[in-house]
């Protein structure tokens, strides 16, 4: 459904998507992770058609999305800024938003905005930037779009909405095959959605992987040694990072498999135990502690 | 139709078009309509109490409409460089541009019908005002001496010349980032034709040490800035007519090549606009230039124009003598490069 090939965007001087390639399959949710200033906002940004590529093409549906409202009528886009229009009404913006999409629905407008809870009477500077957000969650589902792309769609809402963001997300790609493209800091809502994930760093994709394929990969063992642990063991190819407390070493491995275990229990185990990776644990990995020793996920 | 334009677009333009219309048509009832009613008050007064003499106080239509309206020539540029100002205010902010740019729009879409609501926003007032002027004119017939054909002239006249200054406007934010920097570039701009057609025959003279009369080819140059005096396109002319040639009325002279001049400058500066507008990389909004080439023009066009400045400030007339010029004509310009490099370097980041 989304096709991303060889992107490479230059902002200023700086070059800050370099040769991304990314594909997303219909009706799946696929996360994008990464640092503030990794390139998240610039790649949606490309995506959605807003900026032109430098190098390479964003294809939606196997058409070019910069410049094609045929295309932009079947993507909505939820930014993590909202502040636009300030003098605008609610309902005015309800209006701009059913002129512009043909395939815009009121109805389905009313039936968010009882979760919502937004006074189409108040101008939108008068909005807090939670019911910004609300306001766009809302806009964008009653376009009933194709290809759903939110950057840091929960920041600024509270827990109960939030929870209520994400079923809305399942509940779409369940009843309308929807395909979403979504970045967040809050790995925890990416973690209970996502079908795939990337990690994005200094604008490279670092790891693309299903979340259940991450999962299997990425693991941490608690390991303690007989006698030391083998000199060598940090630059092991399987090993993404290594930590010590006491006599327990903590390895992160980005590469799990029998081979690896067999490998470490040659080397005199006392014990060796797996620990679940939550997402975030596993981004923190991968962009703080692996760079750190100059290991990447790839 | 719909290749260009975009009801939706229209919707969301339609604020600040309605409150250019508003303050326009406002400023139009205000000068000449309500002008003029008042002078007619005092006309006819003045011939109650018998004290209207003479055979020609019949113009004082024509010279109220034709002439009395230098303050509101003035004040409504502003309204136009407000109404420009504002159409590009949200769309080079990051969400609002951001928003519009990932919505279902071409660009050229998104151009095409901000520019018609502006000349629209222009266009609406004199029509109204042409009618109510035109009531205005029938209804007191017997106190007017001008001929009515004036009237859609003076309408005409400068509803074009509006939209010519809207159209160019349009142009500088197109290629411009930052609306506000861009109104201002803008209206210098309309000026620097006039400035540097004016000044430099003069700086050479001194140069040269010429005097007026000397060198056709700069006193040519000079002549030549007078007709870049914009407002000349909508000043009437005094007509003196036969048989005593003292009786004499207004009217615009080369009126249908004024007009021609005018729709071709509207039209080129849209085409302008437009082509620009498509190549805009969307994330210089809010810079100082859209395009990079640009930077060297609006850096050494600053910089020459600032050194002219200073040689009219301080060198002219203080019997400097050539190396005098010479050398504040250099620091000038120095100083305006480095101060418009300091400027493009801050604001495109």
């Amino acid at each position: 459904m989304i096709e991303i090939n060889e992107v490479t965007k230059i902002l200023g001087d700086r070059e800050v998507l370099k040769n991304i390639t990314l594909g997303v399959t219909k009706g799946t949710i696929f996360g994008l992770i990464g640092e503030n200033g990794a390139g998240k906002t610039t790649l949606i940004k490309c995506l959605t058609g807003i900026y032109l590529p430098d190098q390479g093409r964003v294809r939606i549906g196997e058409q070019e999305v910069f410049d094609n409202p045929a295309v932009k009528a079947r993507i909505g886009y939820v930014a993590d800024q909202n502040h636009c229009f300030p003098g605008m009404k609610v309902k005015e913006l309800i209006r701009f938003y059913r002129l512009s999409y043909s395939s815009f629905s009121e109805e389905r407008f009313q039936s968010l905005n009882q979760v919502f809870q937004l006074d189409l009477n108040k101008r939108l500077k008068q909005l807090s930037k939670g019911m910004k957000m609300r306001l766009a969650l809302g806009l964008n589902l009653s376009i009933q779009p194709e290809v759903l792309v939110l950057d840091e769609p929960t920041s600024g809402l509270d827990p109960i909405v939030k929870r209520e963001v994400t079923n809305l997300l399942l509940q779409e790609v369940e009843e309308r095959d929807t395909t979403i493209f979504i970045s967040s800091h809050h790995l925890s809502d990416l973690e209970r959605i996502c079908d795939n994930i990337a990690i994005i760093q200094e604008g490279q994709i670092q790891y693309v992987n299903s979340l259940e394929g991450m999962k299997r990969n990425i693991k941490k063992l608690q390991v303690v040694f007989q006698e030391e642990p083998p000199q060598d063991l940090k630059d092991w190819p399987e090993v993404l990072a290594m930590e010590k407390l006491g006599r327990v070493h903590y390895l992160i491995t980005k590469e799990y498999s029998r081979e690896f275990e067999e490998k470490l229990k040659g080397c005199r185990l006392m014990f060796l135990e797996e620990v679940d990776l939550s997402l975030e644990d596993m981004f923190i990995y991968a962009a703080g502690e692996g760079l750190k020793n100059g290991k990447v996920l790839v | 139709m719909a290749k260009y334009w975009s009801k939706a677009l229209f919707y969301n333009e339609r604020r600040n078009g309605f409150w250019a219309s508003a303050f326009l048509t406002g400023l139009l009832v205000k000068t000449p309509l309500i002008d003029m009613i008042s002078n007619l008050n005092h006309l006819k007064d003045a011939y109650e109490r018998g004290l209207l003499t003479g055979s020609d106080w019949g113009r004082w239509f024509g010279e109220m409409l034709l002439l009395g309206n230098g303050g509101m020539l003035i004040v409504a540029l502003i309204i136009v460089g407000w109404l420009v100002l504002y159409q590009f205010r949200d769309s080079r902010q990051e969400a609002a541009g951001d928003l519009m740019a990932s919505m279902p729009f071409t660009r050229r879409q998104i151009i095409f019908t901000k520019w018609v609501t502006g000349v629209m926003a222009i266009a609406v007032p004199f029509v109204v005002i042409f009618l109510l002027l035109t009531v205005f004119y029938w209804v007191n017939t017997e106190w007017i001496s001008t001929p009515f054909r004036l009237l859609p002239q003076w309408a005409t006249l400068y509803f074009l010349f509006l939209a010519c200054f809207y159209s160019f406007m349009f142009f500088v934010q197109t290629v411009m980032g930052h609306p506000g920097i861009a109104s201002v570039i803008g209206v210098i701009c309309t000026m620097i034709p006039w400035y540097l057609l004016s000044a430099i025959p003069v700086i050479l003279r001194q140069l040269l040490g010429l005097n007026y009369g000397d060198a056709a080819l700069l006193d040519g140059i000079e002549r030549l800035g007078e007709y870049t005096v914009w407002t000349r396109w909508v000043r009437p002319r005094y007509e003196y007519l036969f048989p005593d040639w003292t009786t004499h009325q207004l009217i615009y002279t080369h009126y249908g090549l004024k007009v021609i001049s005018m729709v071709a400058v509207i039209v080129l500066f849209y085409w302008l606009a437009q082509q620009a507008y498509a190549k805009n990389p969307l994330e210089k909004n809010g810079k100082l230039l859209m395009f990079r080439f640009l930077e060297p023009v609006l850096i050494w066009g600053f910089a020459v124009c600032l050194g002219m400045l200073i040689v009219f400030l301080f060198g002219l007339g203080y019997g400097s003598g050539f190396f005098g010029l010479v050398l504040y004509l250099v620091a000038g310009t120095a100083i305006g490069y480095w101060l418009a490099k300091k400027a493009v370097l801050y604001y495109q980041g």
